[in-house]
């Protein structure tokens, strides 16, 4: 009799069982590195020419998503599916997000009681995909993890996984990136951080950076920068309040909104440090008077610092973060 | 002829070629010898042999192409071949086939049988009487292999003895380690250690294969021809002994065996190892020379075997690959059914009873066929027939997969469920809607589907499904 690794060991194996497709599989928990929802899955998209996957990042670990249907030359016949979970297992130098339909739990599988069955499905030098077992009656398809896609796959989903990669890689510099910009912000820097925003596909972020950009550049061109007012209907605004964070103003931003309310956004030497309307403050303050496009504002300048200061980060970064924000809402309402 | 009689060897062994030296020039011949088959079509007309001694396969070409190319220059037409192999079956029919061939040696030979063939057929030709010889074949130890050949005339077609192994190995007892044995004294160990120390080797060393090699007593051979063979039979075994402790060092069939492109072929030449060992255990023989020159002890030989075994098996169980050979006429069978059906208890009880079939059940979530059908490639698949649903449509789904064409696909009704009674029409009706999910056979009792089960598909079958799963799958 032939016995795998596992019966080798002449112990039970303690192995994840899932399901795809009605079928039982399971893998040995030593390849399982982590267990996510769909809904909260970190999934991205990736493309190399024709080739579109999607991989998630797993502890900064790029995981392509497979489909047990695609590994095993089924989705012509059975076509491609959306499942609930992805099931991220090590499969050699590469991590796998399995799809599966759900996870039924940890077992321990005893191959000192029965032998199980190697797969008729074999990949390079004849190597099976995996083994048959039953447990509870049940027909279960223990997995090999390196053996799940062959040679000729793992080819086809390098360039995917050299993106995928790459990705990773722009994610870690936009991680530097952002607290480089919460802390000293530059235009240089925000300018890199929304070129690659945009490459990772945040194209709000890389819009609302663009936007910031444009403005700071038509701040620098503003000489009036001690008798600052305008309208909220235009770009003027953001222009503004960037005018007031290069030349290092203190002082009170007092917008009059449409409906009569008063709002205000302190300024502590160039830096927003907090603002107010109706009640609120700090960030949902500004978000709001940001979103604003009805209304009048005008700087006062003062000499009292502003205390408390409700708002940690830069100028910049606080308006890079609440137009994407604003960005987000804005397409969230028209999705819905 | 004038002067010494002229032979010409052939023959890729260098320890062979050797061996023919020391038998063939003391008893008085000129001796020539060639590697391969080229050389001795061109040593063949510059020497102009009374005889050639050919080995029957060359590294450029077979024996009997050296035979033919032989008979097709009138140069060399008229020159004598005696064949040396131990492919008894192709020999025969090198023999019937080719003209000049006119007696053969089997491997593994004695001296004596050499030198009396050769001296049988310079006799036959001396006196026009060279027809097909008819000495037998001589192999293996006893005093029946060391008797000379017999004289009387025997059939046109020589008797064949079983094949001997590949690869082929000459027999060290009679051929070699006979000359080896002192000419008088018979102190074989106190003569093996005065060449050992002529030779600065080790004595303890030479010691120890003394008694390990069978010295016997033989006749024929000068002191000076036995020295020479004794050196070249230390030098290739102390370089075989080395390499037992070294990883790839191997006897033919075993360094083969690397060179396998499946586990079955790495099975296969793994017994083929096991049967030349076995073979060399059974002739008494504790060394074998093989046809490369390499010496090797039994010990060594089934040394080698045991590690191979345990690589072929660590690779195997690492790899859990064995059993994706198939296995002629194992049965991988996949049932498809609900578990509360008549169909289910009857499979279960018929497949108790047929432990070598190797067996999975499914009886819920029939939308796991198709995968399930991937990863087993199942040789039977039965299936409950009185069902519609999930797996009625999944049969749709089966068909259109490569496997269907190798697996045999069973209907098993239940009498309890036929959907449309128990009339004729009912029954036709659903064989009609079976066929049109691939389902050929369709039978009502566990004892039927025995029966079908013994009798198809084939493993061949089988093993084409597994190959083209095999295949890379378009993702």
């Amino acid at each position: 009799m032939v016995h795998t690794a596992l019966a080798e060991a002449g112990r039970t194996a303690r192995v994840l069982v899932f399901a795809v497709d009605d079928g039982c599989f399971c893998i040995h928990l030593d390849w399982v590195e982590a267990v996510y929802q769909r809904v909260e899955a970190p999934l991205h998209a990736v493309k190399d020419g024709d080739r579109a996957g999607h991989f998630l990042l797993h502890r900064g670990q790029p995981a392509l998503a497979v489909d047990l249907r695609e590994a095993f030359g089924l989705s012509p016949l059975l076509g491609s599916t959306e499942r609930a979970v992805f099931l991220v297992v090590r499969a050699g130098s590469f991590l796998l997000a399995l799809q599966i339909d759900a996870c039924i739990g940890v077992r321990d599988l005893d191959l000192r009681t029965q032998v199980p069955v190697a797969t008729g499905l074999v990949r390079d030098g004849g190597l099976s995909v995996g083994h048959l077992v039953e447990l509870d009656g049940k027909l279960h398809g223990l997995l090999e993890p390196s053996r799940i896609l062959s040679t000729t796959q793992r080819d086809q989903l390098e360039p995917l996984m050299r993106e995928a990669t790459a990705f990773r890689d722009r994610q870690e510099k936009l991680l530097l990136l952002g607290d480089e910009l919460r802390r000293e912000p530059t235009l240089a820097a925000l300018k890199t951080y929304g070129r690659l925003s945009r490459r990772n596909g945040r194209t709000k972020v890389a819009a609302a950076a663009r936007q910031i950009l444009k403005a700071a550049q038509e701040s620098e061109r503003a000489d009036q920068y001690d008798h600052v007012e305008g309208d909220l209907a235009g770009d003027g605004f953001v222009r503004d309040l960037i005018l007031l964070s290069n030349t290092r103003q203190t002082g009170e931003v007092e917008v009059a909104l449409a409906g009569g309310e008063v709002a205000k956004v302190f300024v502590d030497m160039g830096r927003i440090a907090d603002a107010v309307v109706g009640g609120e403050w700090g960030r949902g303050a500004f978000k709001r008077i940001l979103a604003t496009r009805e209304g009048t504002y005008r700087f006062n300048a003062s000499e009292t610092p502003v205390r408390p200061q409700r708002i940690d980060d830069a100028t910049l970064w606080l308006l890079l973060e609440t137009m994407e924000q604003l960005s987000e809402e804005r397409r969230g309402r028209h999705l819905r | 002829m004038e002067g010494k009689p002229r032979i010409l060897g052939v023959d890729d062994s260098l320890t062979i070629r050797k061996a023919l030296e020391i038998v063939l020039k003391p008893a008085g011949y000129e001796l020539c010898l060639a590697a391969d088959g080229a050389e001795a079509i061109d040593k063949a007309k510059s020497f102009k042999p009374a005889i050639i001694l050919l080995d029957f396969i060359l590294p450029d070409m077979r024996g009997t192409e050296v035979c033919r190319r032989l008979a097709e220059d009138p140069e060399t037409a008229t020159i004598p071949v005696v064949l040396i192999s131990a492919k008894g079956a192709e020999i025969r029919q090198a023999y019937r086939d080719a003209g000049n061939v006119v007696s053969y040696i089997a491997k593994p030979f004695k001296p004596q049988v050499v030198t009396s063939i050769v001296a049988e057929v310079l006799a036959k030709g001396a006196a026009g009487e060279l027809v097909k010889s008819t000495v037998p074949v001589h192999e293996g130890a006893g005093p029946a292999a060391l008797a000379p050949p017999p004289a009387a005339p025997a059939p046109e077609i020589p008797p064949v003895p079983p094949p001997p192994s590949e690869p082929t190995a000459v027999r060290v007892e009679a051929s070699v380690a006979a000359a080896l044995t002192p000419p008088s004294n018979g102190d074989a160990h106190a003569y093996e250690a005065q060449l050992s120390r002529a030779n600065g080797h080790d004595e303890s060393e030479e010691a120890d294969l003394d008694e390990t090699l069978e010295l016997e007593s033989a006749d024929g051979l000068s002191e000076g021809a036995r020295r020479e063979l004794l050196e070249v039979m230390f030098e290739t075994l102390r370089s075989g002994l080395e390499g037992v402790y070294v990883e790839e060092v191997d006897t033919p069939t075993g360094a083969a065996a690397d060179q396998a492109t499946s586990y079955t072929d790495l099975i296969e030449r793994l017994g083929s190892q096991l049967s030349d060992s076995l073979a060399h255990a059974r002739s008494g023989a504790r060394f074998v020379l093989y046809g490369d020159g390499a010496v090797r002890s039994l010990d060594e030989t089934l040394l080698d075997i045991f590690r191979r075994s345990c690589r072929l098996l660590f690779r195997a169980v690492v790899a859990g690959a064995v059993e994706n050979e198939t296995i002629p006429n194992r049965r991988r069978i996949l049932v498809a059914c609900h578990r509360d059906s008549a169909v289910h208890e009857q499979v279960r009880s018929l497949l108790s009873a047929h432990p070598d079939w190797q067996t999975f059940t499914i009886c819920e979530g029939f939308r796991q066929l198709p995968m399930m059908t991937r990863l087993y490639a199942p040789t039977h698949l039965v299936v409950e027939t009185t069902w519609s649903g999930a797996l009625w449509d999944q049969l749709r789904v089966l068909q259109r997969m490569p496997e269907a064409s190798a697996m045999a696909v069973v209907g098993l009704l239940d009498p309890a469920r036929t959907p449309a009674g128990d009339s004729d029409q009912g029954e036709e009706a659903l064989k009609a809607a079976l066929a049109e999910r691939g389902i050929t056979r369709l039978l009502s009792s566990a004892f039927e589907l025995e029966h079908d089960l013994d009798e198809a598909p084939t493993a061949g079958s089988a093993a084409a499904a597994a190959a083209s799963v095999a295949a890379p799958a378009p993702f």
